[in-house]
């Protein structure tokens, strides 16, 4: 409401130009990324859009036919989109493990430790890792025969510990949320470092005088400080998570599904990108990708929306 | 006067603070010993998990100097092999390789390929950006609101999720088998550097600008000599961000630029030439290459890479 009423009043100034060079400067330099968002991102999507009622060859946009809504029949009555929607949520599940890793271990952080600045650079450093060397360093780390984690278990647990991690589907899954939680909490971490140095210490304090007990002063004092952090935090891990692809499809190429071309055993690993990926490549089906991409698509815009509006309530309170 | 002092010293001593009780002393050793526990399982526990985000990289260098036929022999993890061995880095960093018509040295010519890629992209978008947030906030002109309100609309579509039905678009182009479409809509800048970009240069004092305009200096030459400067650690933030993004993009290369060796980026040397050098060791041998001068870049620059995130990322 400010906002508008100071344009306005800005408006109503008197002016010497009506158009000077610096105002053509302002609209050149404002137009370029609007004009790269409408080739690059409005286009696509009306093309794909509508792709959805279409039937094609290949990628011939010439091809293109109307055939009432059969796109939408095939992909919604295909049973690997729905297990790909399930597989996808419990992937995303992973973020919120990351997250709660990041409070936790950004709280200790805040209690100011010996090396807090080795910790804190260390933390950071799987993030940075591409998806590409974090599957292939993880592959390695669960190799059933030679890998680091099934040596840990077998010499912990016995012979019958070890686990088929490339071939039982629960394992397989394990597999990939372990290697998503390795790697996500690093921004979470920076995020919350910067939160709980914001907390006013003299709040602190002041309960240190009341004699609040430890818990308490984090579940009164910290906690509601960081929420705004955390519930950013909470959309964008699910926004990310609902998007996971690289290394699921890292992780195909894993033994000998590799040659199947599965996603894993029973096709497990196979996300909703995923799927749109195979879709849209292999099987040259953007219909069908488009369908599957416009459901994310919506889902996610949704969760961006409710996220901009809560976030806006948060931040004024 | 000795004396005299004395007593000051006996009073003060029988009025200030009384002695504490025994009870009271233990408590007090209680709460010490408490905090000193506290923080060693503190720093045990922020340990543990420094140990357990390096592992992997112990385990990744373990397994590249580790012979063939000594890794497919074992049922355990071999923490040191007997005998160390760089034969599974040889067909990465030398032109001994299958692939050695096209691409030479395979990690070199990927580099080149990312570096080259990434910093064209990444520069070009930053200045882009740089200009259209300079204009948000340092230039009056009329729908300047309405304009940024749409500007930040665009940061709403999760364009991510296209990814492959633009693919279609790219075709039709004319595109697709090329760089086009890695490096074209890179180029335009972006919403959230924008964003970011704009509250950093709001700290700017709008008298220096007014002070340029006076000096008669064009609103190009402002940029350049007056905002550039003073918003350079914002500028900075988003070139590591822009940079760390573009060298590990792993499902752009693969679209478009996966089917021609000659257009290999680092992460495509990586999961492509295991078709060839599939041995784990291999395998891990071109992670390595590839992970190091990432790593190293961010251990010299860590400081922005933190202070970015926190800035930019709890400004969003």
């Amino acid at each position: 409401m400010m906002k508008r009423f100071a344009s306005a009043v800005s408006l109503d100034l008197p002016r010497k130009k009506k158009f000077s060079y610096e105002k053509a400067f302002a609209y050149t330099c404002v137009a370029i990324p609007l004009i790269g968002f409408l080739l690059f991102s409005l286009f696509p999507l009306a093309i794909s859009f509508i792709s959805m009622f279409n039937s094609m060859e290949y990628y011939d946009l010439e091809s293109m036919s109307w055939n009432s809504f059969e796109n939408f029949k095939v992909v919604l009555s295909d049973a690997t989109f729905y297990k790909s929607i399930a597989v996808t949520l419990l992937l995303a599940c992973s973020q919120f493990i990351s997250l709660f890793i990041a409070l936790f271990i950004s709280f200790l952080l805040s209690k100011k430790p010996k090396g807090r600045k080795i910790f804190q650079i260390i933390f950071f450093i799987p993030y940075i890792c591409s998806s590409v060397a974090t599957a292939y360093m993880w592959m390695t780390m669960f190799d059933p025969n030679y890998g680091i984690i099934n040596s840990f278990l077998v010499s912990l647990f016995g012979e019958g510990a070890r686990v088929s991690w490339t071939s039982d589907p629960v394992a397989y899954v394990a597999a990939i949320m372990i290697t998503t939680i390795w790697q996500a909490p690093g921004y979470g971490i920076v995020m919350y470092k910067a939160a709980f140095d914001a907390v006013n210490p003299s709040l602190y304090e002041a309960s240190d005088i009341d004699g609040a007990s430890a818990w308490k002063k984090f579940w009164h004092i910290s906690f509601p400080s960081i929420a705004p952090t955390t519930f950013f935090l909470l959309m964008a891990g699910i926004i990310a998570g609902l998007q996971t692809f690289d290394i699921a499809k890292l992780f195909a190429s894993w033994s000998s599904s590799a040659w199947t071309g599965t996603a894993g055993p029973g096709d497990i690993g196979l996300t909703t990108v995923f799927y749109i990926y195979k879709e849209g490549t292999l099987y040259f089906n953007i219909p069908a990708a488009s369908v599957a991409s416009w459901a994310l698509f919506l889902i996610i815009l949704a969760l961006s929306l409710i996220n901009y509006r809560l976030r806006k309530k948060w931040v004024n309170v | 006067m000795k004396p005299f002092i004395s007593t000051i010293d006996r009073s003060i001593h029988s009025v200030s603070p009384r002695v504490p009780t025994f009870e009271e002393v233990r408590e007090r050793r209680r709460r010490k010993t408490t905090n000193l526990v506290g923080k060693i399982v503190v720093f045990a526990i922020l340990l543990f998990y420094a140990v357990c985000l390096l592992l992997p990289f112990y385990v990744l260098f373990v397994t590249a100097i580790t012979p063939y036929q000594e890794l497919m022999g074992s049922m355990t993890f071999i923490w040191w092999p007997e005998e160390v061995s760089f034969e599974s880095f040889l067909p990465f960093v030398t032109t001994d390789n299958l692939l050695a018509d096209d691409i030479g040295i395979p990690i070199l010519h990927g580099f080149f390929n990312t570096l080259w890629s990434t910093l064209l992209t990444t520069t070009v978008s930053l200045f882009v950006s740089g200009l259209a947030a300079y204009c948000y906030s340092k230039i009056r002109f009329k729908g300047k609101e309405a304009i940024f309100m749409l500007e930040l609309a665009t940061m709403m579509i999760p364009m991510t999720t296209m990814t492959i039905p633009s693919l279609l678009y790219y075709e039709s182009l004319g595109w697709t088998h090329s760089w086009l479409p890695i490096i074209i809509p890179g180029l335009f800048g972006g919403a959230t550097t924008i964003f970011f970009l704009r509250s950093y240069m709001a700290s700017i004092p709008d008298e220096t600008i007014e002070a340029a305009k006076i000096d008669r200096l064009g609103p190009m030459r402002i940029f350049l000599q007056i905002v550039l400067p003073q918003a350079f650690p914002a500028f900075i933030a988003q070139f590591i961000f822009g940079f760390v993004g573009g060298y590990n993009n792993y499902m752009g290369p693969l679209l478009y630029l996966s089917d021609d060796p000659k257009n290999y980026t680092l992460q495509l040397v990586v999961t492509e030439l295991r078709i060839f050098y599939g041995q784990q060791g291999q395998v891990c041998a071109s992670c390595l290459i590839a992970l190091i001068p990432l790593i190293i870049v961010y251990i010299i620059f860590q400081r922005f890479f933190i202070e970015g995130i926190s800035v930019g990322g709890g400004k969003e």
